[in-house]
This record gives C-alpha cells, sequence and structure tokens, in this order.
C-alpha cells in the first residue's frame, strides 16, 4: 500500500534522534505555553485547564441534579407527602432530567475528551483552543442562567422532552418553557462547536504513525461521539427553535387545527433524543476499552471488532428514535421496524461487552478502584440493556410505557453506562491532572456504597412500575402496595448519595491540581497520555508504532522527554502543532495555534446574554448583546491567519513540511465542512417537516409561486456560486507576495449580495402566492427554513465585509489565503442551501 | 504490525454496508408512513430488503471480501443481519 501523501515513511527510522538537543530549547517550550496567573485564568484556551474546569463544571451540574433527585424521593418516600408542592416536583423532574442529559453527561464526556485527546494522541493542543474556551464558557454561563431559573420558580416544568400541546403557550403561558427551549438550545450550540473541534482534533492531530488501527479506543469513541452530535444534535437545536417560533409568534407547527402536528416535535426531539443515549454511552465506553485493558494488564481483545462496534452502534442507533413513540398510535408496521431496529442495536452493543470480558478473563485483573468500576459498569449496564431488550418490544412496552419501570431501566443504562465508567476515569487518570492520587480505600468505599445504592435505589422500582405506579406524579395513593417499595428506593438514593459525599471528601483530601508535577501513571496504562507531560503537552510528539507504546517500547518515555522525535521545539517562536494525514498519520504541515486570550470568554457571556434576553423579551439588549457579541469572534478570529515571513518548518531529524496551508489538506477545511454537514442536518430535517405536515394535512396547501420565478431564484444563486468561484480565482491568479488588488473581496461581497436578493424574491414571491406563516404548517415550515436561510445569508455578508476589512488592511495573503477560502466556500454552501430549499418547497408536487 | 505505517483497519466496506442498511430503514419507514396498514407498504418492504441485499452483494464483489471472518465481512454480516431483521414485521408481522 502506497503512502497517503507521499511521505517517505523510511524516514520514520531516523526516530528517535542521537543529537544533542540545543540548550534553553524546553525552556522556551514553557515559555511559549506558559502559566497563566491571576486573572489570567479567565483567558486561558490550553486543552489543560478548559478541560479542567469542563469537567469541574459538568460534574458540580452532576451533583445539583443529585440534589433534585434526593427531593424528589424524600417526597416520594411516603404517600401523600406534601414537602415539594407538585408545581415544584414538576419543576424538579424537568430540571433533573434536563440537567442530567444536557448539563451534565454530554458536556461531562466532551470535557473528558477535551482534557485528554491531546495527550492521548501527542499534540501539543485541540486544533482550535479558543473554540474550545468559548465552547466551555458559553456553557458554563448558560448553563448557570438556566440552573438559576430554578431559584425564581421560573424552571420548566413540561418534562425533559418538553412535548407539545403540554408546552405550548395555551398550557404553558409562563416563560419556564421558554427557559428550556432558548436555554437548551444555545447549549447545544456549545455541544456542536465542541463536536466539530473533537473531529477535526482526532483526523487531524495524531502523532506520526499512529494509524487509524492504532488509535486509543477512547479517540475513536470520541471519533463517533461527535459525528453522531452532529448529525443529532441539529435535529433537536432546530425543533427547540420551532416551538419557540410557535410560542412566540404563532406558528402552527404543531398545532394540528392549522395544518401542524404534535407528532413532529416528538419526531424531531427523539431523532436526537435516542441517538443522545448512545452519544452519551459511547465515549463511556472508550473509556472503559482502555481501563479493561490497564486493569487486567494485557492489551484489548478485539480492537478491531471494537471499532466495528462502535461504528455500527452509530449508524443503528438512529433508527431506534420512534421506539419512544409505540404508545402514540404510529401505524403498526412502523412500530414493528423501530422494535426490530431497537434489538439490532443491541448487537454491537454486545459485541462491546463481551470483549470487555474477554479481556478481563484472559488477563490478570487487579482489584483496584477503576477495576470494581469497570467491573459494576459492566454488569449494571448489561441488567438495564435486558430491560431495554424488553421496552423494545411493542406489547410489553405497551404495557411499561411510563411507569417506573422506564425509571428503572434507564437509570441502569445511563449509571452503567456513562456514571460508574466517569468515577472509573477519575480514579484511573487522575494521576495526569492532581499531585496526588486519590485514596484507593476511599475508592473502594465510594464504589460499594453507590454500587448497592443504585440497586437499593432503582431495582425496586420495577415493581412499582410493574404495579402501575406512573413517572412525573407527585405523588400515590396509600394501600397499593407501593409504599415500601418506594421507601427502600428512598433510602438506596441516599446511600448512593453518601457514596458521592465520600467521593468529595477524597477529593477535598487528595486532589492538587497540577500541569507539572502530576502523580503520573498509578495503574500502568500504555497509551501516549502517560508520557511526561508540560502544558505543551509532550516536550517532542513520538513516532507511535503500536497500540501500546508505552507497553511495547520501554525507552519510549525517556526519549520523548530528551526531544528525540518530533517538534522538539518551537520552530516559529509561536503555539504550534504538526497537522498529520486522517488515515495514516503522515506528518502534512505545521500549524500555528492562538495562545491566551479574553474573547471566546467575552464572545460566550454576550452571546448567553443574547439568548437569556431573547427568553425574558428584552429584545433591545439581546440585540445589543448579539451585535457585540458578534463582533468579539471577529476580534478574536482577527488575530488567526496573519501573514508571516517563514513558509516552511524544520519538525525533526532533517524533514520540513509547510507552515500554515490552505484547501482540502488543511485541517480548516474539514472544520468548516464539518460545520456544512451541521447547518444541511438543520435543513435536512426542516424539509422533513415540511412533507411530514403536507402528509398528514395536505387540505391546507396552498399552490407554489410561478415557476418561472422560481428558475429566476435558481438563477441568482448559481450566479452567487459564480461570484464565489471567481473571488478565488482573482487570488490564485496573483504572484505571491503581491497585492491581489480589490477584486477577490468585492467579488465575495457580490457574492452575499446575491444571496440577499434571492432570499428577497423568495419571500416576496411566497408572499405575493398568499402564504401566511401564522395561517399553516405549510406557511410556519417554509418560512422557517426561508428564515434559516436569511440567517446564513447574513453571516455570509458580514464574511465578506470582513474579508474586506482584511483586504484593507493588507492580510490578504497571495496567492491563497485561509480567511478568503472559508468566505467564499461559505457563500457557495449558503447557495446550495438556498437551492435546496427553493427547489424542494417550490417544485414539491404538493404544493 | 512493528514498523508499518500503513493502515491495515479496512472500515469502508462496513461503513458502505451501514449506509444501506440506513437508507433501507428510511426507506421502510417511510413506505410505511405513506400507505399506512396498507398492503402496498409491505411489498414495498419487501422490494427495498431485496434491492438492499443485492447493494450488499455488490459492495462484497466491489471491495474483493472473501470472507466473513474479517472487519469487512463482519460489517457486511451485521449489516445483512440488521436489514433482514428490520424487514421481519413487514413479512411476518
Amino acid at each position: 500500500m502506497k503512502s497517503e501523501t507521499g511521505f517517505d515513511h523510511s524516514l520514520y527510522a531516523l526516530f528517535p534522534t542521537h543529537h544533542k538537543r540545543p540548550e534553553g530549547e524546553r525552556e522556551e517550550l514553557e515559555r511559549i505555553w506558559c502559566k497563566p496567573r491571576g486573572w489570567e485564568y479567565l483567558t486561558a484556551v490550553n486543552n489543560n485547564y478548559i478541560g479542567f474546569y469542563y469537567i469541574a463544571t459538568a460534574f458540580l451540574f452532576f451533583l445539583l441534579a443529585g440534589v433534585l433527585a434526593l427531593g424528589m424521593r424524600v417526597q416520594l418516600t411516603a404517600p401523600l407527602l406534601q414537602i415539594l408542592p407538585q408545581e415544584t416536583y414538576n419543576q424538579f423532574f424537568t430540571m433533573h432530567g434536563t440537567v442530567m442529559m444536557f448539563l451534565f453527561a454530554v458536556p461531562m464526556v466532551e470535557a473528558i475528551g477535551v482534557l485528554l485527546l491531546p495527550q492521548m494522541l501527542a499534540a501539543r493542543d485541540l486544533p482550535f483552543p479558543r473554540l474550545s474556551a468559548y465552547a466551555f464558557w458559553a456553557y458554563l454561563v448558560g448553563g448557570l442562567c438556566f440552573f438559576a431559573s430554578l431559584f425564581v420558580g421560573l424552571a420548566p416544568d413540561g418534562g425533559w422532552f418538553m412535548y407539545p400541546p403540554l408546552t405550548s403557550i395555551a398550557y404553558s403561558p409562563g416563560i419556564n418553557a421558554d427557559f428550556w427551549l432558548l436555554g437548551i438550545g444555545f447549549i447545544e450550540i456549545s455541544a456542536i462547536a465542541g463536536a466539530i473541534e473533537i473531529i477535526v482534533g482526532v483526523l487531524r492531530t495524531r502523532a506520526p504513525g499512529m494509524t487509524l488501527d492504532r488509535m486509543p479506543m477512547f479517540a475513536w469513541a470520541m471519533l463517533v461521539f461527535a459525528a453522531m452530535i452532529i448529525i443529532a444534535f441539529p435535529s433537536v437545536i432546530l425543533s427547540t427553535l420551532l416551538l419557540e417560533l410557535e410560542r412566540a409568534f404563532n406558528w402552527p407547527f404543531f398545532d394540528p387545527t392549522r395544518g401542524g402536528d404534535p407528532m413532529l416535535w416528538q419526531h424531531l426531539f427523539w431523532f436526537f433524543g435516542h441517538p443522545e443515549v448512545y452519544i452519551i454511552f459511547l465515549p463511556a465506553a472508550g473509556l472503559m476499552s482502555m481501563m479493561v485493558s490497564t486493569v487486567a494488564r494485557t492489551p484489548l481483545v478485539g480492537y478491531r471488532l471494537n471499532v466495528l462496534a462502535l461504528v455500527a452502534t452509530g449508524f443503528i442507533s438512529f433508527g431506534v428514535w420512534a421506539h419512544h413513540m409505540f404508545a402514540t398510535g404510529m401505524p403498526r408496521l412502523s412500530t414493528g421496524y423501530f422494535s426490530a431496529a431497537s434489538m439490532a442495536v443491541s448487537l454491537p452493543a454486545g459485541i462491546q461487552v463481551f470483549c470487555w470480558i474477554a479481556t478481563l478473563a484472559s488477563g490478570k485483573i487487579r482489584w483496584s478502584t477503576p477495576a470494581l468500576f469497570v467491573v459494576g459498569s459492566v454488569l449494571v449496564f448489561t441488567m438495564g440493556g435486558l430491560t431495554g431488550v424488553m421496552v423494545g418490544m411493542v406489547p410489553f412496552d405497551w404495557q411499561a410505557h411510563d411507569t417506573y419501570f422506564i425509571v428503572a431501566h434507564l437509570h441502569y443504562v445511563l449509571i452503567g453506562g456513562m456514571v460508574f465508567p466517569m468515577f472509573a476515569a477519575f480514579y484511573h487518570w487522575v494521576g495526569m491532572t492532581s499531585s496526588r492520587p486519590l485514596s484507593e480505600r476511599v475508592g473502594k468505599w465510594v464504589f460499594w456504597l453507590q454500587f448497592v445504592g443504585l440497586h437499593v435505589t432503582f431495582l425496586p422500582m420495577h415493581l412499582t412500575g410493574f404495579m402501575g405506579m406512573p413517572r412525573r406524579v407527585y405523588t400515590y395513593m396509600p394501600g397499593r402496595g407501593l409504599d415500601l417499595l418506594n421507601q427502600i428506593s428512598t433510602v438506596g438514593a441516599f446511600i448512593m448519595g453518601a457514596g458521592v459525599v465520600l467521593f468529595l471528601i477524597d477529593l477535598a483530601r487528595n486532589f492538587r491540581f497540577t500541569t507539572n508535577d502530576d502523580a503520573g501513571n498509578i495503574y500502568g496504562g500504555s497509551t501516549l497520555e502517560w508520557l511526561p507531560t508540560g502544558l505543551y503537552s509532550t516536550r517532542s510528539i513520538p513516532v507511535v508504532r503500536s497500540r501500546d507504546p508505552l507497553w511495547d517500547d520501554p525507552k519510549i518515555c525517556d526519549d520523548v522527554e530528551q526531544g528525540r522525535y518530533f517538534l522538539p521545539g518551537s520552530v516559529t517562536g509561536l503555539r504550534e502543532t504538526i497537522v498529520t494525514s486522517p488515515i495514516n498519520a503522515e506528518p502534512q504541515y505545521l500549524q500555528l495555534m492562538p495562545g491566551p486570550s479574553v474573547w471566546p470568554l467575552a464572545a460566550a457571556v454576550l452571546t448567553a446574554g443574547f439568548f437569556l434576553a431573547l427568553t425574558v423579551q428584552a429584545y433591545m439588549f439581546s440585540a445589543v448583546s448579539g451585535v457585540i457579541g458578534l463582533a468579539c469572534v471577529l476580534r478574536w478570529l482577527w488575530e488567526t491567519d496573519r501573514p508571516i515571513q517563514q513558509d516552511k518548518a524544520d519538525i525533526g531529524a532533517g524533514i520540513t513540511v509547510p507552515i500554515s496551508i490552505t484547501g482540502p489538506q488543511s485541517h480548516g477545511w474539514w472544520a468548516l465542512n464539518t460545520l456544512f454537514t451541521v447547518m444541511g442536518m438543520i435543513v435536512l430535517m426542516g424539509l422533513f417537516g415540511y412533507l411530514y405536515l403536507y402528509g398528514i394535512h395536505p387540505e391546507v396547501w396552498i399552490a407554489a409561486p410561478p415557476v418561472l420565478q422560481t428558475l429566476g431564484i435558481s438563477l441568482v444563486l448559481v450566479l452567487a456560486i459564480v461570484a464565489a468561484w471567481m473571488s478565488r480565482r482573482v487570488l490564485a491568479m496573483t504572484k505571491r507576495g503581491e497585492f491581489a488588488g480589490q477584486g477577490p473581496w468585492l467579488l465575495g461581497v457580490l457574492g452575499a449580495m446575491l444571496l440577499g436578493a434571492a432570499s428577497w424574491w423568495d419571500v416576496a414571491g411566497w408572499d405575493s402566492a398568499g402564504l401566511d406563516p401564522a395561517a399553516s404548517g405549510q406557511g410556519a415550515t417554509v418560512f422557517v427554513l426561508i428564515a434559516f436561510q436569511g440567517f446564513t445569508v447574513a453571516i455570509a455578508a458580514i464574511m465578506a465585509v470582513y474579508l474586506g476589512y482584511r483586504s484593507g488592511k493588507g492580510l490578504l495573503t497571495t496567492p491563497t489565503n485561509v480567511t478568503l477560502d472559508i468566505v467564499v466556500r461559505f457563500i457557495g454552501y449558503t447557495a446550495l442551501q438556498g437551492l435546496a430549499i427553493v427547489l424542494l418547497t417550490r417544485l414539491y408536487p404538493g404544493a | 504490525m512493528p514498523n508499518d505505517y500503513n493502515n491495515r483497519l479496512k472500515l469502508l466496506t462496513p461503513i458502505l454496508a451501514l449506509t444501506v442498511w440506513a437508507a433501507h430503514f428510511l426507506l421502510l419507514w417511510c413506505a410505511s408512513s405513506i400507505f399506512p396498514e396498507q398492503v402496498l407498504a409491505r411489498w414495498l418492504a419487501a422490494a427495498f430488503t431485496l434491492i438492499a441485499l443485492v447493494a450488499l452483494y455488490g459492495i462484497m464483489r466491489w471491495q474483493a471480501v472473501t470472507t466473513v471472518f474479517s472487519i469487512p465481512g463482519l460489517g457486511l454480516a451485521l449489516s445483512a443481519v440488521a436489514i433482514v431483521f428490520t424487514a421481519m414485521p413487514a413479512l411476518i408481522g
């Protein structure tokens, strides 16, 4: 097989090098990747800090949601108790589910990824450190404001899935539901930002030689996880947008009296909601695979099978969303398909479990705290999986639906599949970030309290569910045999809580955050995160020759630390990392990385202000926050893509690579494509909504505007693509270092103006055809698609003007420029998106 | 694996096969939603299943998969099982 990029693999034999490294090289690295002081902690973008902040915040939300759970259990200790009034109880269960799913589970696994991945891949940092910082601050500020709604009695109370019509303005007239819709929509944007970072990081910043076949299982899991986020989360962003528009402007997406349908919400929500379970589980499974191998002190059995299982789970999990809707009266055949898929998804999950069991069986287990959590996790997750297969059967689901049986099932799955692996990971990887390990003795108590507490809490719930006790009801009647079982569950919840409190005590006693004096490889892990590291990650970036490099090459730690591999110092005097090819991880170019900045923090705070002000209908404040927030984003981007004198760099052993390239080989190109996938999914789900509502209520559909007009709009959009393409051509025809003139950016602006003209024509056409967004489901869906297109066009216009400003400041490098490349591709994508919307909504035979 | 710097993990075949599964699943669901409780939906399911299995066979030939005891072979097998299993309700339900 040939090299992927033309890189000569025999050059890897030059490493480890044997020359003495120059004096002061390490000190320069330390200076460039220096530690923040005082207020600088707020401007840090390095993954060691952002990852730690992220994990601490996610754990805080875990504690807060846990306190809510204890409150609910106290209320349910005996029948007809009045400790929590009904309204408060509704807010508690809604916030418990929402916080656990949106503010704890997904951010926690993303956070662990941010902290571990760069070191695991031996990259200096993730490829967009400021994006990571923005994602974190947006999540922190948005999450805290969202949670604070509980203290003023304005917390959402419609369940974590917020089904309309219960959450429509008629039945939920307060702003409680708006907090959920805008808050969650905003926080999901942060999750998507993190996912883009992870996809590009895993595919493009791996250490040389780390082929896909040698990637740590956690990196594989995070790659599948991030890809699933990119596909699934746009659906929940769209659905929250639709419901908010219905509540704010009376656009009837979910109102069946005007051609909407509440089932549309359920499809959109669960298309996200069920994959979400696997989005949470897969990274934890990746952690499990790595810990199982370390615990058993043997390589993972069935590495490739495990990868196949991860990928297959990612796919099949998108075919199970409607198993949450078996009781809604779907066609019988449809329920059969979803039932079959629900059982099929257990196949790849089963493969993983058997790989873990085989690894444990083939090795020699050291019964440490992580080992206990790992084995406990396999047991608990399997129990939850088995009841999952039960509720995957339609007749059984009809009986158990909305009872405590489901509560028991989902807690077994989520605690076994995510919470136990998380605690195992805390104990396992604490040596990377703390100067002292956590206590093994206390850790075992933490495990047993949680393990016993889990069963005492949730095992009885299977029975209360069978006995007909419904979920989400604040009390129950006496004399139905439910009292004792509920009392047992409450005791169990407090036993679990005691386990968590003990963990906090252990943290307080032993955890001491550090970036350079860590406790190290306590359990003997085999992968690169256990190399000696500083804020710059590893001193030099090793050549990876196996899946377990630390076990297979005992000298690697010393060689890396002595700078005998790639990039032992800084070539440009700036923060930098090596970008490698996606499959074979061959060195391609040197990426310059941005340093600390206050702008991601400012942008995040103002974005949160924008959404929160919308919630309380302070539109002027919201608009001002939005504009200043946008300015902050542009300011942070301003410092990137600067012209530099040097165009090639020696990255070690005389191997030279280019610095910061454009085009399909660049990491920015991959990130932009990922963003296009997100935007495309939003449009795709919107078009699905359009077709779905037509299928349900064709009687309210009106005829589309004339075909000639549609062709005219399409032509304008094609012209926008031509203008964008011309812009790049003009720049490419200019010689290196010469000024390209005003042509490139003016053509970009022309492209954006054509996009705007097409959108205006589209709106005017529908308006003159008599389509009213508040009158019918057709009007609502058509206008929301046009509104999304308008939003995209506005961004394209801002980007084009920004390009012009950079050109005026002499920052438009020739013959290629990253900023111009991004702007023209964005304009081209927006035109294609507009074409899809215009053609489908106007030419679809139903119109 | 030592000193081999070419990727040996062949995931293209499983990804293509699972994409066929995804398309098959969505088509079956669309047919059952557009023609609820009608026999036509069942016939369409049978037709889509046949097409999907032929597509898997095509992928197998194109990627020269000769054994099920490999990641490409297992990916194809897993997808084939999932496709047939998903279609079962249309045939016997």
